[in-house]
């Protein structure tokens, strides 16, 4: 058995390695475009902030690959996937497969605007990037985006001592995971570490002569020698729309429950393809490394054979900033538009979380302050389970003792 | 050494100032910690003749050396200030969780002065400490404050008063969490007297070891003794409820203020069967082996529902022989004493004087509105409550015993104190022991609690010895399992005669206690039996990694012990005061009642043994010489 | 295979287990640095005792963004490569049982490896609370036990 895999990242990985849980022996081949080994793209701002060598990014070495019995195909761009004939071109040659992963990942938005391309531009994606960023040697940096990549980029920079602004063009920071008020905390935790918040802007256009120089946004000029663009992915989805395979609404690889394709014997996961969210039941994009992992996982275990359906993804993003630990799971009331929502809430000093619930379900989390009891909510969300189906279980001596692990998460319900 | 000493926080609530001292280490080899740096504190910073419920009184808590490490019962901390019902130290010692997270969070101790402005409470995160406003749990009873604060600090421990402590009654006590307590000697008031409602610690540093493997050693050690006592297996399934059964039939309990030696159904009211009843899991301190609490809950009657940890013999004491109540009401007791902040001792020792007082006509129905008798929960909690809140009669009470039967005539003879706190259970009519020497020696007044003879045995009561001696009633191997000098050991135990010499004894156990409370060790008998200095010298060693051995601790334990004497000289103890009340030398219990001469002979070998003059009752000066306590201020 | 039982009729909480882990493992006394965490509840007196399942398969180890946890082929542990942590906690949240650990000294999430075959909890606990046992012994002496409790009530009863 022959089966190709496209893409070195998260995914594609843990394909492999999945792969190779059921069978030993059968062949594996791995494209991609670039020549690195497998990294974390979730470390890079760790390195980038100096807190890890850049080395440390990396999760593999390329002998690593050879142990794991895969062939590796790097530098070379697949051209075309031909799925009628389950065959793709690569470097003037073909490859047959039986089983073809498509796990192709997604690419930093950079938008078209005057100015972008200049000296002094860069995105994080790679570790290359932060050796580029390094390079560059930043000063006055404006981040663009203050979603998790943009607040951890930012904070990175800042602890590498430079001036670092960030500009957000919805009206709250981390828009997509936070409500106004956990987004307010997290600003002034920001704004402690001295770095500038603009919310609610639009960037115009990044101006220089011959590197970048400053930015401008709908509000104001900013001085700068850096832009950082962290706003926001997409997916990698032209190889799989060339084939014929069908691309969802969301701009992700269309796939269905065993992350099956729209053809037979092509399975797609990772941050390309579009998944069913599973608070919603609707279709999302989860651009995070454990619905990567876990959908490889599956589409490996289904390529081999078996029938594993994927239970829908779930967001969890943790962020520590000044020291504070700040968590988001599942949806806030941005992702939960449309739907009768009852929030819970407590404020104090030190700590801030709301919880939030859709028809008595618990459909969301935010917390500030605390990391305690997370992973108990986070088991509450990912199984369905309601408000008082939680408290009955928290104020019951039989159940909850049964159940010990979930005594921390008691004081939020 | 280590990381060990780690700081001292000193909070000034007047000034709103907060600032920590690294500990010297020569002052820990001198004192140890605990009560040793309490006794330091107390003697050096508060001024001569300073009112306990004024800004000069300061209040202390310090761990134990051995907080925090695995060493078996090591979970104490002492808390220490002028007490406002004795008008001398003022000190009490408590378990559970607190001083783990003092320790974590780098302190030693934690030193509280001068008096807020308005009600406020202490946050203590790591080196982050806070003064915040209280104003919102001002008169919040101790278990809802809790839940509060729990809430806000998460993770925290938290000690507190409650509305009695707010309200300076003499007696009230500071609260640990919900169920534990430094009840003794009313700090309470002092906590309350400072507008301080509550501390929430949290502690997330590690403490280093000097020696791992040496002290994991010592801790298997530790172990293996307490569980090779007597007195283990009792312990761990009945607690401090074994002692009750034995006093009951010695004529030795409380009864009815102390007129009666024992109650007739008294093996049901508090005996063990008692924890079966009532009793499910157990419970423990921090590092604790014995695991001596219980959870306990009334499944049905008026009290149902109720549920505390602990089925104790001091409440079962305090109010089911001193006020007669049954087992249930004892329960409920310990609820509101708990809830409200008060010493159960004290308490329960001021209900059944006021009973008494009301049976004797000195009280009458216009005094105290309503119906008093022995054994009424009802009238009881109702007067306990005009206690806590110093509502009519109970603005008296809430004096303490001494000084409300100084408002009343005749009031004196029923007045059941030395200096000036309420004795506990124990009649020293019905059984003269180390023990009861004890409550006359003791540095904080009429108290059992820092003096026991660690070999006691409860199976006999021979009083043909009485005053001088007491049956040892052991065979020659508990001898010489003893942790004792052989010489002292000798002195204080005859094998041959198979008698104790209360003195000696007294002035070992005295110092092997305050030992405990300064390493911060509990001093259950299995523990007291097997835990000696040498085994904690090592353990100590291992842990701080000081040079240290037993005849060091011993001697720096007698100095804190001196020194706190010297403490209550200074602050007027009299040369005489260590008597019992008079009913104990004038009323027949089963026709025994205390021979006072043959008492002062025995004070006057115990002055001896301690090296103290029985004329000023001053620690001589070779004395002090000895113990280097020659660098006092005054 | 042998792994750790419970019996949280026994346990009464008295940490010796979490200062002893600690101490093995982190260098250093602290109750949360420890791989074993006793969960208090003061509102139902309980006390149990938390660590690693080493689930079949394992959650923590799809969440790792390091790759660093795996399933030990022989003994069939979650293990961690704890150098290569980054400590970004994912793996905390995604344990169901809060059973991974932030060691705060090494600056690592950890979780139970069993000390190798030696658990030091186990051979610490006074109470007896804690058991190494193979696994297929495990259901059938929670059964032994639940029967031997009944016995010590009737014979406090007699």
């Amino acid at each position: 058995m022959r089966i190709l895999i496209i893409g070195n990242g998260a995914a594609g990985n843990q394909a492999a390695a999945s792969i190779r849980k059921y069978s030993p022996e059968c062949e594996i081949l791995m494209f991609a475009r670039e020549y690195y080994s497998e990294y974390s793209a979730c470390a890079l701002p760790d390195a980038l902030a100096g807190w890890i060598p850049i080395n440390k990014t990396y999760l593999k070495t390329l002998a690593d690959y050879e142990q794991q019995k895969i062939k590796t195909c790097f530098g070379q761009e697949v051209e075309n996937i031909d799925i009628n004939n389950q065959c793709l071109e690569a470097g003037d040659k073909k490859y047959g497969y039986d089983c073809l992963i498509i796990a192709t990942g997604s690419r930093p938005i950079i938008p078209p605007i005057n100015g972008s391309l200049l000296k002094g531009n860069f995105v994080l994606k790679t570790p290359r990037d932060i050796e580029l960023i390094m390079e560059h040697k930043p000063g006055r940096v404006v981040v663009v985006g203050a979603g998790n990549i943009g607040v951890e980029t930012a904070g990175a920079l800042r602890n590498r001592g430079c001036d670092v602004k960030i500009v957000e063009m919805q009206d709250w920071v981390m828009p997509l995971l936070y409500d106004l008020k956990s987004a307010n905390r997290i600003r002034s935790l920001l704004e402690k570490e001295n770095i500038g918040v603009f919310t609610g802007e639009r960037v115009i256009e990044v101006q220089g002569e011959q590197r970048v120089e400053r930015l401008r946004t709908d509000q104001q000029d900013l001085e700068c020698d850096t832009v950082i663009w962290a706003a926001g992915v997409k997916p990698n989805v032209e190889l799989a729309r060339q084939a014929g395979l069908k691309i969802g609404s969301l701009g992700g690889i269309e796939v269905d429950k065993y992350m099956r394709c729209t053809h037979p014997g092509v399975f797609a996961c990772g941050d390309c393809v579009q998944s069913l969210n599973v608070i919603t039941g609707k279709p999302s994009l989860s651009l995070l490394w454990s619905s990567a992992k876990r959908q490889a996982d599956l589409a490996a275990a289904n390529c081999m054979g078996q029938s594993y359906e994927y239970e829908g993804n779930c967001s969890v993003v943790i962020e520590e900033i000044m020291g504070i630990p700040c968590i988001a799971i599942g949806l806030n009331l941005q992702g939960l538009n449309g739907y009768e929502v009852e929030v819970i809430e407590q404020e104090s000093q030190d700590l801030y979380y709301r919880l939030l619930a859709v028809n008595d379900r618990i459909a969301g989390y935010q917390c500030i302050g605390s990391l305690d009891g997370a992973s108990s909510i986070f088991t509450m969300i990912k199984k369905g389970t309601s408000l008082s189906e939680a408290r009955r279980v928290l104020l019951n001596q039989g159940l909850i003792s049964t159940m010990a692990w979930y005594i921390d998460s008691r004081r939020y319900f | 050494m280590n990381d060990y000493p780690g700081k001292i926080l000193e909070v000034n609530l007047s000034t709103r100032s907060i600032s920590s001292r690294k500990v010297e280490p020569e002052l820990i080899k001198k004192y140890l910690g605990g009560i040793g740096l309490c006794a330091r504190i107390l003697y050096d910073e508060i001024p001569s003749g300073a009112d306990p419920l004024g800004e000069d009184n300061v209040l202390v808590f310090a761990a134990g050396t051995l907080v925090g490490t695995p060493f078996p019962t090591a979970s104490r901390t002492e808390a220490s200030a002028k007490s406002p019902l004795t008008g001398q130290f003022g000190t009490s010692n408590s378990g559970a969780f607190f001083g783990i997270q003092l320790k974590t969070a780098g302190y030693d101790a934690l030193v509280i002065k001068g008096k807020a402005a308005e009600p406020a409470y202490l946050v203590i995160n790591d080196d982050e400490a806070k003064i915040l406003n209280a104003g919102f749990l001002w008169g919040k009873e101790c278990w809802e404050t809790v839940d509060i604060l729990e809430q806000k600090h998460y993770g925290a421990e938290i000690a507190l008063i409650g509305p009695a402590g707010e309200n300076l009654v003499r007696f009230a006590s500071i609260e640990n969490g919900r169920y534990d307590g430094w009840g003794r000697t009313g700090l309470g008031a002092v906590m309350g007297s400072k507008n301080l409602k509550a501390v929430a610690v949290k502690g997330s540093r590690g403490r280093n070891i000097y020696d791992t493997a040496a002290m994991l050693e010592a801790v298997k050690k530790g172990q293996q003794l307490i569980k090779s006592a007597s007195s283990y297996m009792a312990f761990t399934e009945y607690g401090t409820l074994n002692a009750s059964i034995p006093y009951g039939k010695f004529k030795a309990t409380s009864a009815h203020n102390f007129t009666k030696g024992t109650l007739p159904d008294w093996k049901d009211i508090g005996g063990r069967p008692i924890v079966d009843k009532y009793g499910s899991r157990h419970v423990a301190c921090q590092s604790c082996i014995i695991a001596c609490g219980h959870w306990a809950e009334i499944k049905e009657g008026k009290y149902a529902g109720l549920r505390i940890k602990d089925l104790e013999i001091t409440p079962v004491m305090s109010f089911g022989a001193t006020v007669g109540l049954d087992t249930e009401a004892i329960i409920k007791a310990s609820e509101i004493c708990q809830r409200y902040g008060v010493d159960m001792v004290s308490a329960g020792g001021v209900l059944g004087f006021a009973i008494e007082l009301y049976k004797k006509g000195i009280l009458t129905d216009e005094d105290v509105g309503f119906e008093l008798d022995f054994g009424d929960d009802e009238a009881a909690f109702k007067l306990l409550h005009q206690v806590i809140n110093r509502e009519g009669i109970g603005n008296i009470l809430a004096e303490g015993t001494k000084r409300a039967a100084e408002q009343f005539e005749q009031a004196d003879r029923y007045a059941i104190h030395v200096k000036g706190m309420e004795i506990p259970f124990i009649d020293p009519r019905g059984r003269w022991s180390t023990w009861t020497l004890g409550m006359l020696t003791n540095i904080r007044g009429g108290d059992h609690l820092r003096c026991r003879n660690p070999v006691e045995n409860l199976r006999y009561n021979d009083k043909d010895e009485a005053y001088m001696k007491e049956r040892f009633g052991f065979k020659k191997p508990m001898y010489d399992r003893l942790d004792m000098p052989e010489e002292l050991k000798s002195k204080a135990i005859d094998l041959e005669n198979d008698t104790v010499d209360i003195p000696e004894m007294s002035k070992w156990a005295e110092d092997l206690i305050n030992l405990y409370n300064a390493v911060g060790i509990c001093i259950r008998p299995p523990v007291m039996e097997k835990v000696g200095p040498t085994i904690i010298a090592e353990a100590c060693r291992a842990f701080i990694g000081i040079d240290i051995n037993a005849a060091d601790l011993m001697e720096s334990s007698e100095r804190t012990w001196n020194l706190i004497k010297l403490f209550n000289l200074r602050e007027g103890e009299a040369v005489d005061a260590s008597k019992f009340p008079r009913r104990f030398y004038e009323e027949d219990i089963d026709g025994n009642r205390l021979d006072e001469a043959k008492i002062q002979a025995v004070l006057e070998k115990y002055y001896q043994a301690r090296g103290w003059d029985r004329k000023t009752g001053r620690p001589e000066a070779n004395t002090l010489d000895r113990l280097k306590l020659d660098d006092l201020d005054n | 295979m042998k792994r750790i039982a419970v019996n949280i009729e026994i346990c009464d909480g008295c940490g010796v287990c979490q200062l002893v882990c600690s101490a093995q493992k982190a260098g250093q006394w602290h109750p949360s640095f420890s791989r074993i965490i006793i969960k208090r509840d003061e509102e139902f007196g309980l006390n149990v005792p938390i660590f690693c399942m080493h689930c079949s398969n394992p959650p923590c180890e799809t969440f790792c963004v390091m790759n660093l946890i795996y399933k030990d082929h022989d003994s069939d542990l979650t293990l961690r490569h704890e150098d290569r942590c980054i400590g970004c906690r994912a793996c905390e949240i995604a344990c169901p049982f809060s059973a991974a650990i932030m060691d705060p000294i090494s600056e690592a999430v950890v979780n139970c490896d069993l000390c190798g075959g030696d658990p030091q909890c186990v051979k610490y606990c006074p109470a007896g609370a804690l058991a190494f046992i193979d696994i297929s012994e495990a259901a059938d002496k929670k059964r032994r036990q639940t029967a031997g409790l009944q016995i010590l009530e009737a014979s406090r009863k007699l």
